[in-house]
């Protein structure tokens, strides 16, 4: 929207949480943050990751409703659920390939991210792109991208036999096309020395 | 040297590290000191000769040979070295006073503490670990009874029957100042003004007052291949290892590192007063790798006491593979029982001054008590 993608490259992120304290700082869901940074094994590893609706051209968490409560716009923006419609079935938070929707029980409603769209639909960036420190998180025109960045930007991820294509862009390696999953790699499995 | 404190790098070019004048010159230089005296309106003779760094300023108290002590945001109680010497150092103080924003641990043991002022409650000018002059809006006013700290000084200065030194009417007036005051040296100011750092979205030194005021400033230093050394060539500077002024030893035998955690900041002073901060990183873990944990029989979460010849203080064990086998971290921020300077040793760097805050010596043991989940 306005010429500005959000790309997002965890390799970036630091874990300093700027993003989840910007994030619940929005009036319209004042201290409920719509966004998750997480150590991805902090035994072994100090990466972190940051999570925001990756908006789906063809949202899985929509097709699921059955009560039509998420709507994705022209501009391709996916919704948080619609309060009047959503009947908090959990059909979308088990649905969706990224992990995003969260269901607020006491709400009896989902809530994500929704690209900040009483920012972003006026020509704002989004809240955690505007305080992230090391840009792990941009809203950025994609030129600017390809200037600065050794990275590049895909929207394609392959879960197993199904393609998802995204609005948001994550940055891989040079060379790389798409991100692919399977998730028989991150089944557990137990450790080998206790195996029989 | 890269800095990594807001205006670190700012400070360390204007004198704030007390063996220098502004401009980045060596207070023991007699050009640079009738320099800034013709600046400042006094005799280069009653500018003092080099003073002490924080830890020697700690040592000299307990030597008696300073008396009084007027500290400016600074929480030494958390953030040098051997908090307990610290800690006797400034009860011994006949005279403390202390200037911060918050009441700091330090600010306990004042005399008087006077209400000073955030960053986003005073306008003025901080230089940025690259070297760049960066302008700094009010967006508050302080709160209550609280001055800015330019208020503070130019009051304390007319206090002390100093005033016609002081005759600033806007930080903007102090900051010309120190323009004057830097002309010619290394860190030039000269030519950098408000309407230049808005412009530019600030400017880097050097950046000389030339005819017509139009220099950019320098973005990267040394791009015509030309250093500071007379002959105009880079130097690799040898240094010679040397023990730590803490040893390995039998009953001390794993190294001590101390540092950061990312939510919170220096001394904890602003961060451990943030609730979201505070619940990122509640409070200091020891961390240690599994191995180590495993010889002394330590799961995450565990307490351990961890003792140096210092002090030794329990904290919840963090057992991680990002930290090596022989060596433990812990975060620094934290005061009181959790402050892993209760460890660490005075022993500085004989040039820089800086404290050994990255090697103790160190021994660890579980320590009874519940384990810490998550």
């Amino acid at each position: 929207m306005f010429g500005y993608e959000f790309y997002i490259d965890p390799e970036r992120c630091i874990g300093c949480q700027a993003c989840i304290n910007a994030c619940a700082e929005c009036d319209t869901h004042r201290g409920v943050p719509m966004i998750t940074v997480d150590y991805l094994d902090r035994a072994n590893s100090i990466a972190t990751v940051p999570a925001i609706c990756m908006h789906c051209d063809d949202p899985t968490c929509a097709e699921v409703c059955p009560a039509d409560a998420i709507k994705k716009g022209e501009d391709g923006v996916v919704q948080s659920a619609l309060k009047p419609r959503c009947v908090a079935c959990n059909n979308c938070v088990l649905a969706c390939p990224f992990g995003i929707p969260k269901m607020m029980t006491k709400l009896e409603l989902m809530m994500k991210c929704d690209m900040c769209y009483d920012r972003t639909s006026v020509g704002k960036r989004p809240m955690c792109a505007t305080v992230c420190p090391s840009q792990a998180l941009a809203y950025v025109p994609p030129e600017r991208i390809a200037r600065e960045r050794r990275e590049k930007p895909t929207n394609v991820f392959q879960f197993g036999t199904e393609t998802v294509t995204t609005k948001v862009f994550m940055m891989v390696p040079p060379g790389e096309t798409m991100i692919a999953v399977d998730v028989v790699d991150f089944m557990w499995e137990p450790p080998l020395e206790t195996m029989p | 040297m890269v800095t990594g404190q807001g205006n670190g790098q700012g400070g360390r070019e204007h004198g704030q590290k007390c063996d220098q004048l502004p401009g980045q010159r060596s207070i023991s230089d007699p050009a640079a000191r009738e320099h800034v005296a013709k600046v400042w309106g006094i005799r280069p003779d009653e500018i003092p000769q080099a003073g002490l760094s924080a830890v020697e300023i700690m040592e000299a108290i307990h030597r008696g040979e300073i008396k009084a002590l007027l500290s400016i945001c600074f929480n030494p109680l958390v953030s040098l070295p051997d908090a307990n010497y610290v800690r006797e150092a400034l009860s011994k103080l006949e005279f403390f006073g202390v200037v911060d924003f918050f009441l700091s641990e330090t600010a306990h043991h004042a005399d008087v503490v006077l209400a000073g002022s955030l960053q986003e409650e005073e306008e003025g000018v901080v230089g940025s670990a690259e070297g760049r002059v960066i302008h700094i809006r009010k967006a508050v006013d302080p709160p209550g009874n609280a001055w800015t700290d330019t208020k503070i000084y130019l009051e304390l200065a007319r206090r002390l029957g100093k005033e016609k030194y002081f005759p600033f009417r806007s930080n903007r007036e102090i900051f010309d100042e120190l323009r004057e005051a830097s002309r010619g040296g290394v860190a030039d100011y000269s030519g950098i003004t408000y309407e230049k750092i808005d412009r530019q979205m600030g400017v880097f030194w050097p950046c000389p007052d030339v005819p017509g005021g139009d220099h950019p400033g320098t973005p990267r230093l040394f791009e015509g291949g030309r250093f500071f050394h007379p002959d105009g060539k880079a130097r690799f500077v040898v240094t010679e290892w040397r023990e730590s002024g803490d040893p390995l030893a039998d009953d001390f035998p794993i190294l001590l590192t101390t540092g950061r955690v990312v939510s919170q900041y220096l001394s904890g002073t602003q961060t451990r007063r943030i609730g979201p901060l505070v619940d990122q990183f509640p409070e200091p873990r020891v961390e240690i790798h599994p191995r180590l944990a495993e010889q002394h029989g330590i799961t995450n979460g565990d307490k351990v006491t961890v003792t140096t010849r210092r002090d030794a203080i329990t904290l919840p064990a963090l057992v991680v593979r990002t930290i090596r086998p022989d060596t433990v971290f812990i975060a620094y921020h934290w005061p009181g029982n959790r402050s892993a300077n209760k460890l660490t040793h005075r022993t500085l760097d004989p040039r820089s001054k800086i404290p050994e805050f990255k090697v103790s010596a160190c021994r660890i043991e579980r320590a009874p008590g519940l384990r810490v989940v998550g």
